[in-house]
């Protein structure tokens, strides 16, 4: 009988450490398949600021069969004025019955800017990800800001108009100074 | 010598016994005298003035060289010295044009002998003021991005576009009434100035000879001038006070800060005239035409404004007073009680009450007491300027100790550079171009005769 309650006690002890130490171990860890993945990027090569471009990353598994469902993450690589350098989200999306995941992004700057896509991988597959670089020139001023209201001719267009009316009066001022210039004697 | 000019040499200067003939040579011999006589006193005013200037111009050397770490200046308190006398000069500019356009307007025959003064206390009072913003520039050098890079709806552009609309209209305005006179000095006092001057003379003269066409350009040119000079100056002032007006900052967010700054500019540029005026009749013996009369009616005018003044302010603390939103308390307490207190009723009492009963109360309303209450209006109004600067961007906008503000020697000495540039820009005028309108009080000498003649 003790032999028997002493084994029900260290079993109690080991299931109580293993639930402590391994549960929540069970919870954190990603579980990650052992299938390896193929990620594709393909991005237009070309394009200019404020351009509205689309992206796409396509995921196979090794025997080339599309995975589906797949969450996929969409990065930039930038530098900051402070000087520091980091991948910045630009979006995400999920892989379609194809193992296509897209994404409409728009380059903010000109330059070569380079793209990530990252797929985490799950139970099954493991993570993979793929890059591509992207050209974009122009300057375009892509801020435009819409504050208040937009009332008719009370705008840039009526201080543009008043001081064309004072400049020109001024103007006609100084053609009568002229004017006395060049006035005949009588 | 042609037909038209004989009849302007006598319309003009024909030496006939009338009394309005005498009066005119005395008057011409006046106020011509300053351009060809130069007395010692004179010489040390503009030696002290320039010293002065160059004294300015040395710490501006310092601080161009340094960079602004060298003011008192940082990143709370962003605003200081600089701004206020921007504000200050901008509002006293408002003396001449406006006041000599709204008294001509409306035919104030009084008006004659202070208009050219006022009309040039404006152009030096805009020329100096204007150079503050640049001087409160970390990067001078870049001022030009303001116009290349600069936005229709930015209060900062609406300014150089107004000051500079301003300062053309004001020179225009400044120069069109004077061709008659310089063609006078031109025509009097050839045989006794070099050729350097002649020659200056007669190109700003224009070649004018009084003839019927030109008398009809140069009427028809002021009259324009006078009309739209005046929404000119009105709109200078009310955008200077937009730089404050138009943000949420405590004590700047407020809807009647452009009548605030017109009504104050015009009362300081008062003030200012009549200093000027009382300066100028001492030196020059000006004193048979800037009479006691002209200072009492600006006086009376002065008066007029300290009550304006008053209700202004009045409204200025009540409304937000009344509400004492957020941090108004720390603004009221650091004017009413706190750091700011000695200045702010210095201002309240010394700049608006005190002139305001100076010209209510007869027996106190003669020259010197207009000239009193003139001192201390533009010491008020000064104090009230750097009060809307400094205290209000005092007010902490996150949970940090006030920030403090004392001006350093740099910018105390770029002030009274500033200062002396004024005067000394007003002494070289009055050396260069006659101070009075002459051909304007002679018409009213003359006019004034006829009335005597239809009266007998």
């Amino acid at each position: 009988m003790n032999s028997f309650v002493w084994c029900l006690k260290w079993i109690l002890l080991l299931a109580s450490v293993a639930f402590l130490l391994g549960v929540p171990g069970v919870l954190v860890a990603t579980a990650q398949g052992s299938w390896p993945t193929r990620l594709t990027l393909e991005a237009p090569s070309e394009a200019s600021v404020g351009d509205v471009i689309e992206i796409t990353a396509s995921i196979f598994d090794s025997e080339g069969v599309p995975i589906t469902g797949a969450p996929t993450r969409f990065y930039s690589y930038a530098a900051f004025l402070s000087g520091s350098t980091g991948y910045i989200e630009i979006g995400e999306a999920i892989t379609d019955d194809e193992g296509v995941a897209a994404i409409e992004y728009v380059p903010t700057r000109n330059g070569d800017i380079e793209v990530t896509a990252k797929y985490e991988g799950d139970d099954g597959y493991l993570a993979s990800q793929g890059a591509a670089t992207i050209a974009v020139d122009g300057n375009r001023q892509l801020y435009e800001a819409h504050a208040g209201l937009t009332v008719p001719f009370i705008n840039v267009g009526l201080l543009i108009g008043i001081l064309a009316f004072l400049w020109g009066t001024l103007l006609f001022t100084g053609i009568l100074i002229l004017k006395i210039a060049l006035a005949p004697p009588e | 010598m042609s037909e038209a000019t004989r009849k302007y040499s006598q319309s003009s200067f024909d030496r006939s016994a009338t009394p309005a003939d005498e009066a005119g040579e005395r008057l011409i011999t006046t106020v011509l005298r300053p351009l060809t006589h130069t007395g010692n006193t004179y010489r040390i005013v503009v030696l002290v003035l320039f010293a002065i200037v160059c004294w300015g111009a040395y710490a501006y050397s310092v601080q161009l060289r340094k960079g602004l770490v060298v003011t008192d200046m940082r990143d709370h308190i962003v605003w200081g010295l600089y701004i206020a006398n921007f504000v200050f000069f901008i509002g006293i500019s408002h003396a001449g044009t406006l006041i000599s356009a709204i008294l001509r307007v409306t035919h104030a025959e009084w008006r004659t002998p202070i208009t050219r003064m006022a009309e040039f206390i404006t152009v030096v009072a805009l020329s100096v003021g204007a150079l503050f913003p640049l001087i409160d520039l970390a990067r001078p050098d870049r001022v030009a991005n303001i116009i290349i890079y600069g936005r229709w709806q930015s209060p900062i552009v609406w300014d150089i576009l107004a000051i500079s609309t301003y300062l053309t209209g004001s020179l225009i305005y400044l120069y069109l009434p004077m061709i008659p006179d310089l063609a006078m000095v031109r025509d009097r006092l050839s045989t006794s100035m070099s050729p350097l001057k002649i020659r200056f003379y007669r190109l700003l003269s224009i070649g004018w000879r009084g003839t019927s066409a030109q008398e009809r350009y140069s009427s028809k040119g002021i009259g324009i001038m006078a009309v739209l000079i005046i929404p000119i100056a009105i709109s200078v002032h009310t955008v200077v006070s937009f730089i404050f007006a138009m943000n949420l900052r405590t004590g700047w967010d407020s809807t009647v800060f452009g009548i605030y700054f017109v009504g104050g500019a015009i009362f300081s540029g008062l003030a200012t005239l009549i200093l000027v005026m009382a300066v100028l009749r001492r030196a020059f013996h000006l004193g048979e035409y800037l009479t006691d009369k002209q200072f009492l009616y600006l006086g009376y005018m002065l008066g007029t404004f300290a009550g304006i003044m008053i209700y202004f302010n009045a409204l200025e603390l009540l409304v937000p007073g009344f509400k004492m939103e957020g941090s108004e308390l720390f603004l009221f307490r650091q004017r009413f009680i706190g750091e700011y207190a000695p200045l702010y009723w210095t201002y309240l009492v010394a700049g608006l009450m005190i002139p305001g009963l100076i010209i209510l109360i007869p027996r106190t309303r003669t020259f010197w007491g207009i000239i009193v209450a003139a001192i201390l209006v533009n010491i008020g109004m000064w104090l009230e300027r750097f009060l809307i600067v400094v205290p209000t961007l005092r007010v902490p906008l996150m949970a940090h100790e006030p920030a403090s503000y004392s001006p350093t020697w740099v910018e105390w000495s770029i002030m009274a550079g500033a200062f002396a540039a004024f005067c000394l820009l007003i002494a070289v005028f009055a050396k260069i171009f006659p101070v009075l309108s002459i051909w304007e009080i002679k018409e009213q000498l003359v006019s004034e005769q006829s009335n005597i003649v239809e009266e007998v």
